[in-house]
């Protein structure tokens, strides 16, 4: 059975657009262009708590014309877990940052690229449900090995040591790849809460992690930098 | 100049009957040994000792005490004021001028080298008080000082307290009651004064020369041509109350220059700020009106044809038409978010939110945004290892660099190789800066067609040849964002090439946390 995503897009060419080319890779697409419409399409009884889930992904405007797409989120996020992509024309990092907190799988700014939003929906898709499901234990990519559960992180076949700290940080993003985890998640996640001021921490460790993971440390290919929102662990091909 | 305080007063005078006292003693003891015509000199001695401390008054009083009772003690017939010999007579008027002589000189000379150490005083006081002032970048933080230096010369007498007065912001709002920045108490009558004062630029009271009967002291702040604040000194009724005025005033005087200099230096922040906010306004005009329609254009032109003339063509034509709709697409869409990102430094005034980051990340995401549109690999990145964290805003200085490379493609040949490099720039001495720079091995831009560039953009002159494809907002974007980190973007002509480089300053690091193992 394909997979089931609402659209909510008040543009109208866009959304018509993006709803031909989901169509296209096989995807059931449902479009809403107002957020009443989109509550409506979701059913009131869905969105305050049923086990079962009405879409496999909702892909949300910001801008809608009787509200703020993120007052969906928030009522969404009390109770369920389907991943949302945010597509906004909206560039500023603040919100940005404070949309992932809140729940958002992922954030894109218009304009984007066909190629880039389904990128962007695989990884969404692959961690949907991740906390009925057992969690994220190892990770693959290249000649990197992840072994969360041994505590062993091995590079082209070599055992590479790390100090708790770094194991820690890599281990979040591994629980997290593909998608972006903001800088304020992974202070708290990793320091804790009273360490949400010390950017630089990450920076620090960060360098750290891919002096000893990276081949060109000036050119990552696993541990990507998201500026001025946090960072992205290269998603695995499988 | 300053008078004693009771205490030196009181060691002055002990001193001075000490050395009475000693001299009585050493008259006593020679006076088995002496005629009263050799005692007499020791008498003059003493006196003349004594006039280094004591003052003239004193210095004479006891001068004629001393040489009554030396005539009492010494002179025979001893124990009455009467003199046998005549030479003894001449001998005693001789001792009191002589006394007299020396201890007005005494007193003259101690006089003039008191006077002097006072100017001196003065003098080292205005000079450090100038420095500090030099040094201020906030003149307005060092009234509390002059506020001291004041209370200092009226002696820190609560009878005369100082109170300053000056002007925030136009010389025209004196009488605006809330104008005016206070230290002290001031009363109504006062502050009457004050503003007078300010107004005129003249000093008020005792030994001025204007309202010499007010009962305080007014010496205006003035600079050279407007006078920026004003001091009181109550509870003054004549000159002699306060000798100090001269220097007062110019302690006063120091302070309006540079808190002239200060506001002067302000206008012309203002009006350079103002003038920068026009240019950025027609660099953005100007991208507007020339820098979309050709992308628009081609869009257009590509779309019409695939919509109208879509059967007739063939895949591949359609592909390329796709694919040259793509391209100006994205071009327009760098260019949006050039003229966003610009707009949006213009609105904020160049106040950059910033944070602590890496060269080697935001070098690093750059890379890695960028090799999608660099099929044949001709970037490549080189960083120094342990380069010290930057304060900025991470996305604007991807977009700087995006900006930079986006360029050198556009200026150098085909496949020719791309350098950005990260790296310490040692060259300021103690202010070592942090360089960004993207170096090409093209033809590069000779130097002044890239100052043409830059300078077309901020005249919002677009009619230059060479500043096409919005290459000029690019680079006054990458200028802009320079500066709002406090630095600057150059430009080099290389042996090989053009180099761009922002040289970023650098803040005292963070405190790491220690290391675990």
């Amino acid at each position: 059975m394909s997979l089931r995503l609402l659209l909510v897009e008040d543009d109208r060419e866009l959304r018509a657009t993006l709803r031909e080319a989901l169509l296209v890779e096989g995807y059931q697409v449902l479009t809403a262009a107002s957020l009443a419409e989109a509550i409506a399409m979701y059913g009131q009884t869905q969105l305050e708590g049923s086990a079962t889930q009405a879409f496999d992904l909702i892909l949300l405007d910001l801008g809608l014309p009787d509200g703020e797409g993120s007052d969906l989120l928030v009522k969404l996020r009390r109770k369920q877990s389907t991943p949302v992509i945010i597509i906004s024309a909206r560039e500023a990092e603040g919100q940005k940052i404070r949309l992932l907190d809140e729940g958002a799988d992922d954030y894109l700014v218009k304009p984007f690229s066909i190629g880039e939003l389904l990128a962007r929906m695989r990884v969404a898709l692959r961690h949907r449900g991740n906390q009925v499901r057992a969690a994220v234990t190892r990770y693959e990519q290249g000649e990197l090995v992840v072994d969360l559960a041994n505590h062993r992180v091995s590079r082209k076949g070599d055992t590479v040591h790390l100090t708790p700290t770094e194991f820690n940080l890599l281990a979040r993003l591994v629980r997290s790849a593909g998608q972006v985890v903001t800088h304020r998640q992974l202070l708290v996640d990793v320091w804790g809460q009273e360490y949400l001021e010390h950017t630089h921490y990450l920076r620090l460790y960060m360098g750290q992690l891919r002096a000893k993971l990276e081949d060109n440390p000036a050119e990552p290919q696993l541990l990507l930098t998201e500026p001025g929102v946090g960072y992205r662990l290269m998603e695995t091909e499988s | 100049m300053n008078p004693l305080t009771s205490s030196q007063q009181l060691l002055r005078y002990s001193i001075g009957l000490v050395i009475w006292l000693l001299g009585w003693c050493l008259l006593l003891f020679f006076d088995a040994h002496f005629d009263p015509v050799n005692l007499s000199l020791i008498l003059v001695l003493t006196s003349a000792l004594a006039a280094l401390w004591l003052p003239l008054s004193v210095t004479l009083l006891a001068s004629v005490v001393g040489l009554m009772a030396f005539n009492w003690s010494f002179v025979p017939p001893r124990g009455t004021f009467a003199i046998d010999l005549h030479q003894h007579t001449v001998l005693l008027i001789a001792m009191m001028l002589v006394n007299i002589i020396i201890a007005g000189l005494m007193v003259f000379l101690r006089e003039q080298s008191r006077r002097a150490q006072a100017y001196a005083r003065a003098a080292e006081e205005l000079r450090i008080w100038g420095d500090k002032l030099r040094d201020a970048t906030e003149p307005c933080v060092l009234l509390e000082d002059l506020h001291q230096a004041l209370d200092r010369l009226a002696i820190g007498n609560p009878r005369h307290p100082v109170a300053l007065v000056t002007i925030d912001s136009q010389p025209a709002a004196i009488d605006l009651p809330t104008s005016l920045q206070r230290i002290g108490s001031i009363n109504p009558e006062h502050e009457e004064a004050l503003r007078h004062c300010l107004r005129t630029g003249q000093a008020l009271g005792p030994g001025t020369g204007h309202y010499q009967e007010l009962d305080a002291l007014y010496l205006p702040m003035r600079g050279r041509s407007m006078t920026s604040g004003a001091a009181m000194i109550a509870g003054i009724t004549s000159l002699d109350a306060f000798p100090a005025l001269t220097h007062a005033q110019a302690l006063c005087d120091q302070m309006g220059a540079a808190l002239e200099r200060h506001h002067i230096q302000q206008q012309e922040r203002q009006a350079r700020d103002q003038a920068q906010a026009q240019t950025l306004r027609n660099t953005l005009l100007a991208a507007i009106s020339h820098d979309y329609r050709t992308p628009l254009a081609t869009i257009m032109g590509a779309a019409s044809s695939l919509d109208q003339q879509g059967e007739r063509l063939s895949d591949s034509q359609r592909q390329q038409l796709a694919r040259s709709i793509l391209d100006e697409a994205d071009r327009l869409r760098r260019l949006t978010s050039n003229v966003l990102q610009l707009a949006r430094l213009d609105a904020i005034g160049g106040k950059i939110q910033g944070d602590w980051e890496s060269a080697e990340e935001i070098i690093g995401s750059v890379m890695h945004r960028m090799r999608s549109h660099d099929p044949q690999q001709r970037i490549s990145a080189k960083l120094e290892s342990n380069l010290p964290l930057l304060w900025g805003d991470s996305l604007l200085l991807s977009q700087l660099l995006e900006n930079l490379i986006d360029n050198a493609f556009k200026y150098s040949p085909p496949e020719s190789p791309v350098n950005v490099s990260a790296y310490l720039d040692k060259s300021g001495g103690d202010k070592n800066q942090l360089v960004l720079a993207v170096r090409d091995e093209g033809s590069g831009i000779a130097a002044e067609d890239c100052e043409q560039i830059f300078e077309a953009f901020q005249r919002g002159d677009h009619r230059k040849p060479g500043a096409a494809g919005g290459t000029g907002i690019g680079l006054a974007l990458c200028r802009a964002i320079a500066r709002a980190h406090g630095g600057e973007l150059e430009f080099h002509a290389t042996v090989t090439g053009a180099s761009f480089e922002c040289h970023l300053p650098l803040r005292a690091q963070p405190v790491n946390p220690e290391p675990d193992l």
